[in-house]
């Protein structure tokens, strides 16, 4: 009774917005006994108002993980918590305050809006399925609402997807996100698919949206570019795993684990000066069937040694703070060994 | 950004008159039109028949003339106006029929489709037993157990041409359902039902109304071949079927005229379904190029 | 050195055709050996128009209005149809995007890059061969011989690039024309396509590359020059290192801007 109490008054203090616990995914392979190891052991914690960002490659468990987050995909082992309640134990009630609370904006703005639907009734949707609306007035006003709050008043009632640009679409899909007043959103590749001034508008309402409501994003995404400046903590994914995890600030700085040091070097900046550090990562990414025995990086990384062979290196504190690297040889790399020259002779290990 | 912003801003919807529909999808617009005729005269067949379809009229076997416009039969009926009844019944068998047939179909496609392994699996197995059998084949033996009456013949109609909606309906829900929108309607709390219902039905109506517009065409075949085998109506009734078979010997000592008229119009008939039908799809694809 | 120029396009104007009117033009862009040069523009701005109209793709009703494409003194707008086929896919190569789309499923990848060597070179089907294993362990494919008789579907997005690649590449062409070559590709590949045309373009004396491309991190790392496109309009053409310090127009401001974030 105490610890359920403890409990509540843990999630209602609010520390932790959602959270992933030792998440594990495995695809079965059809017609073999084999699995493809998507996500293995990630946990990921998200405080109120805060922008992570998820990077890797494709193949990296990014975008499953956040198919975990919004249920659209169950975990093989391990839980995701919304306010300190595990999705798989939630009675109906917590269950909706979690489809309210959690919300999504998607990669393809041509394929995540039903072409059949109004955009009006897509955004209200989520209102009318979670009963959170008062009338269908009611809710097709607070869905206008949404649309006004990332520059869409001008839509009308018969206003469909396919009369809409990319950029004014993903802004359907981020007003979608917004009606219920999520605390939380899941940003899958929210801009890869959008022309620059397009990705610049969304990126804009995306966080006029974060300064007015305080919602967490989890930003999934391959473009290192715009990860910088846009998020405060950054995970680095590589086969599944996370690598690397900290403020945005110290990964870009100290790129503590190999992978993300190849990663963020080969991130062609759109700035002519800042070339320093540009490097290739030789090879291609393993198949997540059969992973690498040890550390799933080694056979591209510039530094392995044959202890890493031996056991998957577990996250651990690099600098003393919440700065988490998975390397054995991170004791050296946080002394500031610089690896941007070693990486150019060290090609397909 | 002023200078790019207009970029953005929503795009103007394109109106389309009557006359460029007709240019750019001309089979739908004629194959409407002359499905719209065959309903008409179906409607206005009493008005439009000079005689009572089922009572006979003059001397049997006249040729075509000015006061019997197609002739009449070995009965004496007079066949224009058994020709313009016609549509009344077999439309009304084959409509139904179809209806039936999709209503029974979809929910079950829909079904095995959504539904996760041992359903889904079980439901398409089921299909494949179905459909092994020759769909006029089928026809004919259930028609024959069970009597070829009208509310047999619909049933039988909505039973054999049930799977290929449902088979329809699985590849959409199997093919929809990995769709983005589909994954954001789950977020929005869209259950699965809801899911179904709101977000993959609607974008599968245009390959089902195709389907239908095939299968009215179909099973005015079907109907007017188990009537022509007499496995269906029976004379007089004023079917197509019907009248060929009753006049079919006929054909072999040149009384071609109660064969040849109903022949004509129903394979016009038919034909017009079809149009429809690939006129729906050439729409569909249109609209999905235009994003 | 100085005046000789490898592709010169001359005041050309290409009509859009479709619902709403669009027209690309008038530009004039020169390439000069050696040189790569970057088309930029957002959605819209008339890039893939340019690039139909290079590699004489462009589709009905879309149609060329005016100007000139001029390569070794010949206007390739008024080019019989035959000496076309020699050059097009020879003499000038095109790397496209979306390799799935631009490879036949059907035919194992080296017969297709075969083919198009062929084409343009009396050799025989073993020669051809030989060269297409040659180019596909230069653009970096592993195990090359035994990737010659995969299928497009049976190969990575990066592999399956890479293909492109030397398609676009296997005549050893003298302009290369590539329309995002790198679009869908995780960034490490990414770096790795991009420098492996860099250095085949700068490998030979007399070979210029044209880039379209919305990415201007690309355009920072490998471009000479740079073409802003907007709305069918060249509005600045300058070299890259000038552009990104001291943008002029409104629309490159706003290119800038937006690929730093919001």
């Amino acid at each position: 009774m105490n610890d359920k109490r403890a409990e509540k008054r843990a999630a209602d203090s609010g520390e932790f917005v959602l959270e992933c616990r030792d998440l594990v995914r495995h695809f079965p392979v059809k017609g073999t006994k084999k699995v493809v190891q998507a996500v293995n052991d990630v946990s990921l914690s998200f405080r109120p108002g805060e922008t992570v960002a998820l990077v890797g490659e494709s193949g990296s468990g990014k975008s499953t993980i956040g198919r975990m987050i919004l249920d659209l995909l169950k975990p093989t082992s391990g839980d995701v918590l919304y306010q300190g309640r595990p999705l798989a134990g939630m009675n109906r009630q917590e269950y909706r305050d979690y489809r309210a609370g959690v919300q999504a904006v998607f990669q393809d703005p041509y394929d995540s809006l039903n072409p059949t639907k109004t955009v009006l009734s897509t955004v209200r949707e989520p209102l009318k399925r979670l009963g959170l609306e008062e009338s269908a007035a009611d809710g097709l006003r607070r869905a206008m609402e949404a649309l006004e709050t990332v520059g869409l008043g001008d839509i009308t009632r018969k206003t469909r997807p396919h009369d809409l640009s990319g950029s004014a679409r993903q802004r359907v899909g981020i007003a979608r996100a917004l009606v219920t007043r999520p605390r939380f959103i899941v940003l899958d590749e929210p801009t890869s698919a959008l022309s620059p001034i397009a990705r610049a508008e969304v990126m804009k309402a995306l966080h006029e949206v974060q300064q007015a409501t305080g919602v967490s994003y989890l930003f999934i995404t391959h473009d290192l570019a715009i990860v910088e400046s846009l998020a405060r903590r950054v995970a680095v994914m590589y086969l599944g795993r996370v690598v690397e995890m900290g403020t945005a600030e110290e990964v870009f700085r100290l790129r503590a684990h190999p992978y993300t040091e190849a990663l963020l070097g080969s991130v062609l900046f759109p700035d002519p000066e800042r070339l320093a550090g540009f490097s290739v990562l030789r090879g291609e990414i393993p198949s997540p069937i059969d992973l690498p025995r040890g550390c799933a990086f080694r056979t591209r990384c510039p530094i392995a040694t044959d202890e890493c062979e031996e056991g998957v290196p577990a996250l651990a504190t690099a600098t003393g703070t919440d700065h988490l690297v998975a390397c054995i040889e991170r004791d050296t790399r946080s002394q500031g060994l610089h690896l941007a020259t070693t990486m150019e002779g060290n090609q397909n290990t | 950004m002023t200078a790019i912003s207009s970029i953005s801003k929503s795009r103007p919807r394109v109106k389309r008159s009557p006359k460029s529909v007709l240019k750019r999808n001309p089979q739908l617009a004629i194959g409407l039109a002359a499905v719209g005729i065959v309903l008409a005269v179906a409607v206005l067949a009493p008005v439009l028949a000079p005689h009572d379809p089922e009572r006979v009229v003059g001397p049997a076997l006249l040729e075509p003339s000015a006061e019997y416009w197609f002739g009449t039969d070995r009965s004496g009926l007079d066949v224009f106006s058994r020709v313009i009844y016609a549509p009344r019944i077999d439309l009304l068998l084959a409509g139904v029929g179809t209806l039936l047939a999709a209503l029974l179909g979809v929910p079950l496609g829909a079904l095995a489709g959504y539904a996760p392994g041992f359903v889904g699996e079980l439901i398409s197995r089921v299909l494949d037993v179905v459909q092994a059998f020759p769909f006029f084949i089928l026809a004919m033996c259930l028609l024959g157990i069970v009597g070829g009456t009208v509310p047999n013949i619909i049933a039988v109609l909505a039973v054999v041409n049930a799977p290929i909606y449902a088979r329809l309906m699985f590849g959409q829900t199997q093919t929809l359902r990995n769709r983005t929108f589909v994954d954001a309607a789950r977020v929005s709390g869209c259950r699965p039902r809801q899911v179904i219902f709101a977000h993959i039905l609607p974008n599968s109506m245009a390959p089902i109304l195709a389907q239908m517009s095939v299968t009215l065409g179909m099973s005015i075949i079907l109907v007017a071949g188990v009537s022509f085998v007499g496995a269906g109506l029976r004379p007089p009734t004023a079917e197509w079927g019907v009248m060929i078979g009753d006049a079919a010997g006929g054909m072999f000592t040149g009384q071609w005229w109660p064969v040849i008229f109903p022949g004509v119009v129903l394979a016009l008939t038919v034909m017009s379904f079809a149009l429809v039908s690939n006129g729906i799809t050439a729409a569909n694809e249109a609209r999905s190029r235009r994003g | 050195m100085a005046d000789h120029i490898v592709l010169d396009i001359r005041d050309l104007r290409v009509d859009g055709g479709g619902d709403r009117p669009f027209t690309l033009g008038p530009i004039d862009l020169a390439l000069a050996p050696q040189e790569i040069v970057g088309v930029v523009g957002d959605s819209g701005a008339g890039k893939s128009l340019l690039v139909s109209t290079l590699t004489h793709t462009l589709r009905d009703p879309a149609a060329v209005t005016g100007g000139q494409i001029v390569f070794e003194d010949e206007d390739l707008l008024k080019a019989e149809p035959k000496l076309l086929q020699s050059i097009r896919g020879g003499r000038i190569g095109f790397i496209g995007s979306n390799p799935h789309g631009l490879l036949h499923p059907m035919l194992p990848v080296g017969r297709q890059v075969a083919n198009v060597l062929r084409a343009h070179k009396p050799l025989s089907k073993a020669e051809a061969r030989e060269q297409v294993l040659e180019m596909f362990t230069a653009v970096g494919i592993p195990d090359p011989l035994r990737r010659l008789d995969a299928y497009p579907h049976e190969l990575s997005g990066g592999m399956a690039q890479r293909v492109v690649i030397a398609v676009g590449l296997i005549c050893d062409p003298d302009v290369v024309i590539a329309d995002e070559p790198t679009a869908g590709l995780d960034v490490t590949i990414q770096a790795q396509v991009l420098e492996l045309i860099e250095s085949t373009v700068r490998s030979r004396e007399n070979r210029a590359l044209l880039l379209a491309t919305r990415d201007l991190g690309i355009v920072a790392r490998f471009c000479d020059r740079v073409v802003i496109l907007d709305a069918g309009e060249v509005v600045e053409q300058r070299p890259t290192g000038e552009l990104f310090r001291d943008p002029e127009t409104d629309v490159s401001r706003a290119l800038l801007a937006a690929s730093r974030g919001f």
